[in-house]
């Protein structure tokens, strides 16, 4: 079956927004305290040292203040959130062996069906424990590993140790880095070893279904020199009317030589809190890729990272977000160029609409010595009416003087010219506006894999829906 | 509204009735110094180390007793007006010059709704500038009165502590050409090592229709801290042109917020800097579109050499109502020596969607490529580099449409680069 016919069958907003019935083995109270980390840690059966790690990771919690720049984050109540539950079924390698209505809501996000065609493998979180997870033999016998993060902590504890919120996201960063450090729960480990070069994408898929819930999974990443990967994650959750919250976190580190790329779609309901962090650290000769899509949540605050430590490394941003009612959509990129001749490109493109905030907030850093640097920021917004916002913020510190940095931004909205042509077509306003919209965004667009690129343009469409005319 | 002609010594003293009007002022000075003691120096300015100018001012004693002496004078010393036409012919056309106090005492009304309605406490140097001016001027262009000579409003510095504030009120229809320069003479008690402050605040007040030109050119000793905020609020159809020449002093803050308050108002933010040693630049410009069909045009080129690095934060707001606004922001920043640094913020802040906004920043190096050509035609490093750095600046001189203006700036240009360090020469980096 063409996945572009699944895709366009089984994704509507209904399918993302409606709740499946709580089924869960443990959940924890509201709040947090040093007994869930600790409990958190005894469930999951976790060594000692990914315990003290929780640990530290809370104290730093408690003694960091919530940022006080970007969007303000006073209406997030901290203490109504549950920081861990487990979903009643038991992590498994077969897709048959999944409780009937979790195995309907993978269905409908059309994870089995990406797998059967194209992609190398799948795993999928459900609240807060990854459910399901496989990978094609082929892979697997090449050394390569695509696990659940809590398996892998205890299966690989050397790798584990050396690279788990080490230096890439250390849990002094932020207070949510810290708070994701004491309570993340399940995710995604994805090791490719020297040489190696994965051909299809790895997938995740990630959903919380209670309400009230906060969703921490971890996403761990290591590719060692010459190696490549691809990988796509996906995230939704359900409307409820209490607020969620998001606290993921994104470490990739990409070997000499190595090429990763990580895509991201997410789609948290209207009332999730996203507060993600995604870095990466690239090596001589190496290139990140960060493609990303910001559809939902009420509030994102989302930056991907790239540290260019290496000579001719090389990080490319690409991404795209949506704001519609409510939402409030603070995103951008973030570069360090730490050595000689490396390269950024940034390209932001922003869609505001029924009064939604769209922002780019950015920051370029070039230390001395980071001779020969080249950066370039694009961002592009479009505001579909008067009371929509989009706001640009980029920032540039710019310590070294061999170097070429260039910004460019422009805010507007659909020109009448453009509209009128469509209509004089037989387009009514909404196909015409639609079809701008899409043009719009198809720069980013292209860069997806193909079921994503399906869904993140039916996804738009569905936002828009009614909203115009 | 209107304000007659009067400025004979006798009419001076006739306006003897000041006392309300003084009340007023004490009581502002007051409420400003208890802001500037109170508040904290601004986070943005973190890295020009300017905590120093809370032990220039201390308890502000000094600063009072300055104020205090000053206030009664006519025209306050060491300002100077220069103009083709003296004070008298002018003040027939409809421009009126005077100093604050005096323009205080005679037009309270007027004085009162307008003297710190744009700038007053809104940051510690704001505060500062409010509570401690001691040199004011007063430009007043009375309706319809146009004049295309450039008014030069020249200021010396004289004291260790400078506090120098303008009030520029142009009626519907009027247009002047004002330029402002600073400059210290070698043989006042500034001539030596000691930190000096400066410290400027302008009002501008533009009416329906008229045109403002407000151009400065600041080239000051290495030992001064130049801390200057400008302010303007236009009415429908006016226009306000503001241009920063900024070339010398040790530090150097530049704050512009323009309002765009009525219908089809225009402004153009246009700055310039060239920074050696280890001066400090910081240019924060705010263009704020409230009413429709507003246009603005903000462009910065600046060039770092030596030590020097420069802070920039440029935002364009367009408010919900101002449908139909066109708001344009690029700065472009030449570092030509490996110790100089840059930082860089435009924002786009846009509430409405029938806008067009764009912004661009460009941070970089002279192009070795174009050197190297350059060069194969004869040209030594030295004289490349200049052509290099005149071209790079051409986009700036040929918006500077004031020929007394165009004159110093490229004067200062080719001083600043005849004294170019030659080991400088060679476009840098190309290690790898």
């Amino acid at each position: 079956m063409d996945p572009d016919n699944i895709i366009q069958a089984t994704i509507s907003k209904e399918d993302l927004d409606t709740p499946n019935e709580e089924r869960y083995k443990f959940k924890a109270s509201l709040g947090l305290t040093r007994e869930i980390v600790e409990t958190i840690s005894r469930m999951k059966n976790e060594p000692d040292w990914m315990l003290q790690k929780r640990l530290h990771s809370f104290d730093v919690f408690m003694q960091k203040d919530i940022p006080k720049w970007g969007v303000d984050l006073s209406p997030l109540d901290l203490k109504q959130i549950i920081y861990y539950m487990r979903p009643d079924a038991e992590r498994t390698q077969k897709w048959e062996n999944l409780p009937e209505d979790i195995k309907k809501t993978f269905e409908r996000l059309g994870i089995p069906a990406a797998e059967r065609t194209v992609l190398g493998g799948a795993g999928a979180q459900y609240e807060s424990d990854v459910v399901y997870h496989s990978l094609k033999k082929e892979w697997e016998d090449k050394g390569v590993i695509f696990e659940d993060c809590d398996v892998a902590v205890k299966k690989y504890p050397e790798i584990a140790k050396k690279y788990f919120m080490t230096k890439c996201v250390p849990a002094e960063n932020h207070k949510f880095a810290a708070l994701h450090g004491a309570v993340w729960s399940g995710g995604t480990f994805i090791y490719v070893p020297e040489g190696v070069k994965v051909t299809m994408p790895l997938q995740a898929y990630f959903r919380m279904n209670a309400k009230n819930m906060g969703q921490f999974e971890h996403t761990l990443i290591i590719v060692e020199k010459n190696a490549e990967v691809q990988y796509i994650e996906g995230c939704s959750a359900p409307q409820y009317s209490v607020n969620s919250l998001h606290a993921g976190c994104v470490e990739i580190f990409v070997g000499e030589g190595a090429r990763v790329r990580y895509s991201s779609v997410e789609n948290w309901s209207r009332n999730t809190w996203n507060l993600n962090t995604k870095r990466a650290i690239v090596e001589k000769n190496a290139t990140m890729e960060w493609i990303g899509g910001n559809m939902g949540s009420g509030v994102t605050m989302l930056y991907p990272c790239s540290m260019l430590v290496g000579k001719n490394a090389r990080a490319d941003h690409i991404s795209i977000a949506y704001a519609g009612k409510g939402q409030n959509q603070d995103t951008g990129a973030k570069v360090f160029h730490m050595a000689p001749n490396t390269t950024s490109i940034i390209k932001s493109k922003s869609i505001s609409n029924e009064g939604g905030i769209a922002s780019y907030r950015g920051m370029l850093k070039i230390i001395k010595g980071a001779v020969n640097s080249k950066s370039m920021v694009n961002c592009d917004a479009l505001i579909m009416d008067d009371i929509s916002k989009s706001n640009t913020f980029p920032f540039m510190d710019v310590k070294e003087n061999a170097v070429d940095i260039g910004h460019e931004a422009t805010v507007g909205k659909i020109s009448d010219d453009q509209l009128f042509y469509l209509m004089s077509r037989g387009l009514s306003t909404e196909q015409a506006t639609q079809m701008i919209v899409s043009g719009f965004i198809e720069p980013i667009v292209k860069e997806l894999p193909l079921e994503y690129a399906v869904e993140l343009n039916r996804l738009i469409q569905l936002q828009m829906e009614g909203s115009v005319g | 509204m209107a304000i007659r002609h009067q400025n004979t010594e006798q009419d001076f003293a006739q306006h003897g009735k000041t006392g309300k009007i003084q009340q007023w002022l004490e009581a502002m000075r007051k409420k400003a110094e208890e802001a500037f003691f109170d508040q904290k120096m601004p986070d943005k300015i973190h890295s020009m180390n300017l905590d120093m100018v809370n032990g220039m001012i201390g308890d502000g004693k000094q600063a009072k007793n300055e104020r205090d002496s000053s206030n009664a004078q006519r025209m306050p010393q060491g300002v100077k007006i220069i103009s083709e036409k003296s004070p008298d012919a002018l003040a027939r056309q409809g421009i009126i010059i005077t100093s604050l106090a005096e323009y205080l005492e005679k037009n309270p009304g007027m004085a009162q709704g307008r003297l710190y309605s744009q700038s007053f406490t809104e940051n510690k140097f704001a505060a500062m500038n409010s509570a401690f001016w001691n040199r004011g001027i007063a430009v007043h262009l009375q309706k319809n009165a146009r004049s295309d000579d450039p008014i030069h409003i020249s200021y010396e510095l004289t004291e260790k502590l400078n506090f120098d504030r303008a009030l520029i009120v142009a009626e519907p229809g009027s247009k002047a050409i004002i330029m402002e320069s600073v400059h210290a003479s070698p043989n006042s008690a500034v001539g030596n090592d000691e930190k000096i402050l400066r410290s400027h605040a302008i009002e501008v007040f533009a009416e329906d229709s008229s045109e403002i030109f407000y151009g400065k050119i600041q080239n000051m000793p290495d030992n001064v801290y130049d801390i200057s905020i400008k302010k303007g609020k236009i009415s429908s159809n006016a226009k306000i042109d503001w241009m920063d020449c900024t070339f010398g002093g040790r530090t150097t803050v530049s704050e512009c917020f323009t309002d765009l308050a009525g219908q089809g108002a225009k402004t153009n933010n246009w700055g310039l800097f060239y920074g050696n040693k280890s001066q400090k630049f910081g240019i924060f410009l705010r263009n704020q579109h409230s009413a429709q069909d507003t246009v603005s045009d903000m462009l910065t080129k600046g060039i770092l050499d030596d030590k020097a690095n420069s802070i920039y934060e440029g935002t364009v707001k367009i408010r919900e109502g101002a449908r139909g606004s066109n708001g344009y922001q690029k700065q472009d920043v030449l570092i030509l020596s490996p110790k100089a640094a840059a930082d860089a913020k435009p924002n786009l802040e846009i509430d409405n969607n029938d806008v067009r906004c764009t912004h661009g920043v460009t941070i970089g190096q002279l192009d070795k490529e174009k050197m190297f050509y350059l060069m194969s035609r004869g040209l030594n490093g030295q004289q490349a580099k200049r052509k290099m750095v005149e071209g790079f600046l051409e986009a700036m001189l040929s918006r500077l449409t004031v020929q007394r203006l165009k004159d110093q700036t490229s004067q200062i240009i080719a001083e600043i680069m005849e004294n170019m360090p030659t080991d400088n020469t060679k476009p840098n980096g190309g290690a790898a």
